[in-house]
Formats: C-alpha cells, structure tokens, sequence
C-alpha cells in the first residue's frame, strides 16, 4: 500500500474509529448538576405558584375551571423532574455528591491540600442542606398532586359542590411546597457561589 | 380481572432509586458497554413512545361518548402492560449504565428511575378513582393527556441524560 492517497484514507478511517461516539464522555462544566436541579426547582415554583394562584380565583358561585386546568396541566408535567431529581438525590444520598464532587474536581487552578479540603467540606455542607431541603419537597409535593387531581375530578361530577374549606387545605399544601422550594433554592444558589468562588481561589 | 393483581404487578415491576444497586447485571448487546448502553436506551426510547401512544389512543377513545365504562379494566390493563415493559427496558438500560461505574451516569439513571415512579402515580389516581365509583370519561381522557404529556418530557429527560450517562445518540 505505498498509494499515499491510500495511507491518508487509511488514516482518515482510523480517525474517524476514534472519533466514534460508542462509550462517548464528555466532561461536565463545573457546577452544571447544581444550576439545572435550581433551574428545575425554580419552574417548579413558577408552576405550584400559578396554581396557587388559581385556586385562590376559584369561588363557589364562579368556578372557573380555564385558568385552574392550565395551571394544573403544567404543574403535572413541572412536577416529575422535580420530584424526580428530590428523590434521586434522596435516594441516592451521599452518593449523590459524587457527582458535585468531580465538578469540584474539575476546578484547575492551583490550591493547597487544606484549602481544597475546605471547599470539600463547604460544598458537602451545602449539599446536605439541599439533601434535606430535597426531602421536605419529596413529602409535601405527593399528597398535593393527589389532592389536586381528586378534586378537579371531583369538579367534573359535582361543579356545584366547591367547598372553600377544601379549596383553603389545598392552597395551604401548595404554599408548603413553594417554602420547600424556595428553601432548596437558596441552598443550590450557596453550593454555585462556593463553586465559582473555588474557581476564582477564594472563599465566597 | 382484578385491578388489584395490576397494582400487585406494578409494585412487583416497580423498584425505589435505591434498589439499583441491587439490581442483577444486564447482558451486553454491543461490541463495547458504551454501545450496549446506548442500543439499551434506543430500546427503552422506542419502548417510551410505545406508552405514549398507547395513552393517545386511550384518551381519545375515552373522549368519545360511545367510551362505555366497561371498557376502562380491559384500557387499564393495556397501558400498563406497556407501561410494565418500559420498565423492563428501562431496568435493563440501568443495570448496564450501573456496570461502568460512573456517578454522573449513576445519578441520571436514579432520576429517570424516579420520574418513571412519579408517572406510575396516574395509576394508582385511576384505580382509586375506579374502586370508589367516581371514575368518568372526563377524568379518564385528562388523566390520558397527563400521560402523555409526562411520557413526552421523560423521553426529553432521557435523551438530555445521555451525555451524563456515556453515550451519544
């Protein structure tokens, strides 16, 4: 095969078998787990706040259902990654920081062995907290979602029926949620600024 | 036919994010882990659009006005025979993503695993409504909807996790 048109094909496919995406791993960007699970949570505030807020224009002589079934739709769809995310980091427990751990990891520049051990225990610091955080969102979002969904069905047979006390111990487990929320929130906020902090060698 | 053999099954099929750990390994289909991953994830994609669809048809049935109720156990079971085997996939996926070894990939498998757990909750909404006599078309075909709707966002999610897990579609 002396054809170097030959060798340079030869070469191109041994490339292109390298370049293929079996078993394909691309590095995360630091601190991007801890940015999406706050994006996330923060969709789920907008949506448990929208329904909220349409539970509260709900009144027994104007149940109108329009504004409450969007709000309700949404809340469903928001809800999965949202909980899904509280519960894997629930499930998964220390686990879990692995993952935050390798973005902490992935920080270049030049520390001592005592400052990184620091940030270590910073960051597993914040992380716990959104960990707890993570589990009070767990409890209160399921009998929300249960409770929501029994009473629009309820509104299909019995449209008359809007009792206010129900519609209150709805609104009261919805803002039990948002508190959630927020709390995991501010948790996830402190976890980024020691992560960039890290990334700019100094405390946050 | 009993609906509670069904909610027996989907407990049985059924697992916590936790459970992985525990779970027997998975054969590999591919020439490296990084491609029986990857065929284990198109798999249970393809297994993902088959619930999907199968909660389409349910909902639009169920919008008719000649949806009888007798037809919901025969619907129900349906579903969640479909529902069962995207768990199936999904586990086999799993346990292959759990043999690399990988947090990233380990934490992503935990949230789809999850999500599929939180979806599973519009079953138990419709049997209860079924066993207490308020089950109507209307609840029915926006319980469809709902499914449909999370289905569609779950397979985002796992497209979106492939990166996490190791592989490129």
């Amino acid at each position: 095969m002396s054809n170097p048109k030959l060798h340079l094909l030869a070469l191109v496919l041994i490339l292109a078998g390298c370049a293929a995406p079996s078993g394909t791993r691309s590095s995360p960007k630091p601190g991007s787990g801890i940015v999406e699970y706050r994006e996330i949570t923060r969709q789920g505030h907008r949506a448990v706040s929208a329904t909220v807020d349409a539970l509260e224009a709900l009144t027994p002589s104007n149940p109108a259902l329009a504004d409450f079934d969007r709000a309700l739709s949404q809340l469903e769809l928001t809800s999965v990654k949202v909980r899904a995310r509280a519960e894997a980091i629930m499930a998964r427990g220390q686990a879990y920081f692995d993952e935050w751990k390798e973005q902490l990891a992935g920080i270049t520049n030049q520390t001592t062995a005592r400052t990184e051990t620091e940030r270590y225990g910073r960051l597993f610091e914040h992380f716990e907290h959104v960990r707890q955080r993570s589990g009070e969102v767990r409890e209160q979002f399921r009998p929300l979602m249960a409770g929501l969904r029994e009473f629009r069905a309820r509104l299909d047979q019995r449209p008359n029926e809007l009792s206010r006390n129900e519609l209150d111990t709805l609104i009261a487990s919805g803002r039990g949620v948002l508190r959630a929320l927020e709390s995991v929130s501010a948790g996830l906020d402190a976890a980024e600024a020691e992560l960039h902090a890290s990334m700019k060698g100094k405390s946050p | 036919m009993k609906l509670n053999v069904f909610a027996a099954l989907l407990l049985f099929f059924s697992f916590t994010p936790g459970a992985w750990t525990q779970y027997p390994g998975a054969a590999l289909t591919g020439p490296t882990p990084g491609a029986s991953l990857r065929n284990a994830a198109a798999a249970t994609q393809t297994q993902a659009a088959m619930v999907r669809k199968t909660a389409y048809d349910w909902g639009r049935r169920a919008n008719s006005g000649a949806y009888r109720p007798e037809y919901f156990q025969q619907d129900y079971a349906n579903l969640q025979w479909q529902f069962q085997s995207l768990r199936m996939q999904f586990n086999q996926m799993g346990s292959i993503a759990l043999q690399l070894g990988r947090p990233r990939a380990d934490n992503a498998v935990a949230e789809l695993d999850a999500g599929l757990n939180v979806i599973a909750e519009l079953f138990t909404f419709l049997e209860q409504q079924y066993q207490a006599g308020a089950l109507d078309r209307a609840t029915v075909a926006r319980t469809c909807d709902v499914f449909q709707d999370a289905m569609r966002e779950w397979e985002r999610e796992l497209k979106r996790s492939s990166a996490r897990m190791g592989f490129v579609w």
